[in-house]
């Protein structure tokens, strides 16, 4: 049982840290993977400039280079997450990809007793720099062998 | 793609969206985003970890709640944002219903704006993802 934070200096120092942005264009085969994913069966073809389903972020984001942030505890679910979008993006478009870690938090004595809370997200801009999608998430970090487990997805 | 909203109107509901994901669209999901936690697709380390099976990821289930916002809306507009707070593990296989309605209707910056309430439910009708999108008409 963790009686003492485990967010040390070291840790407090990655909240507001971001990872360099990445150059991604958003490629055709981007959206037909994630449609395929999605949506299942033959994907429809989008021509260039044409706004394409929202949930291509998730092809965009894992070209994010992601910081190493510690897993302080062994176990770990995804409690929350979302997908936002100042416009629909369109295929094609020069983009750039830039993962962030938010505000880390902890948690005594909670249905998961001591847990870690670490929200991440990636910032997705356009060409002029704007910020036109973002997609983040919160992870909580637990001992499962302190509270056997229930809740989440990992 | 259903018919056009010509409005958005204050309990409405939208189409319910029922999916079944099995293994072979949680592994795609995997390579698609790159993000390969075994609970996903490995029977054994999921019940390692005390789950009756391998489990279909969050943003699997998120991307299913911008579906079925997206499906409804059509080309009207655009999902400006959805989110979704996971309350139970959906094990792969498994049937997911996603049911939401319009809470809120309104004109922002000159654009006609909804807000909706969503909810996954598994087959024995519980909710184990709440979920909320925004929409803006074109």
């Amino acid at each position: 049982m963790v009686a003492e934070s485990l967010l040390t200096n070291e840790v407090r120092a990655l909240i507001g840290q971001a990872t360099a942005p990445v150059p991604v264009r958003l490629t055709s085969r981007m959206v037909e993977r994630t449609m395929d994913v999605y949506l299942g069966g033959r994907p429809r073809r989008f021509a260039p400039g044409e706004a394409v389903p929202g949930f291509v972020l998730v092809a965009l984001e894992a070209e994010a280079e992601p910081l190493d942030v510690p897993q302080l505890l062994p176990d770990g679910l995804m409690i929350s997450n979302e997908m936002t979008f100042e416009r629909p993006l369109c295929l094609g478009e020069e983009l750039t990809v830039q993962w962030r870690v938010g505000e880390i938090r902890e948690r005594f004595g909670g249905q998961f007793g001591y847990s870690v809370f670490v929200p991440t997200e990636v910032l997705v801009r356009d060409v002029t720099g704007a910020v036109v999608a973002r997609t983040s998430r919160t992870m909580m970090y637990y001992d499962a062998s302190d509270v056997p487990g229930e809740g989440g997805e990992r | 793609m259903t018919a056009l909203p010509l409005q958005l109107r204050e309990g409405e509901e939208i189409p319910a969206l029922t999916v079944r994901p099995d293994l072979g669209q949680v592994i795609r999901f995997c390579a698609a985003s790159w993000v390969f936690p075994p609970i996903f697709y490995d029977v054994e380390a999921a019940r390692a970890q005390g789950m009756p099976g391998t489990l279909i990821p969050g943003p699997l289930k998120l991307g299913f709640l911008y579906r079925a916002v997206e499906e409804w809306l059509g080309d009207a507009g655009f999902v400006r944002q959805v989110r979704a707070a996971h309350r139970r593990p959906d094990v792969t296989g498994s049937a997911l219903t996603v049911r939401g309605r319009v809470v809120r209707a309104y004109e922002e910056s000159g654009r006609q704006r909804a807000d909706l309430e969503l909810a996954v439910e598994n087959e024995a009708g519980e909710t184990s993802v709440r979920g909320y999108a925004s929409v803006e008409l074109y």
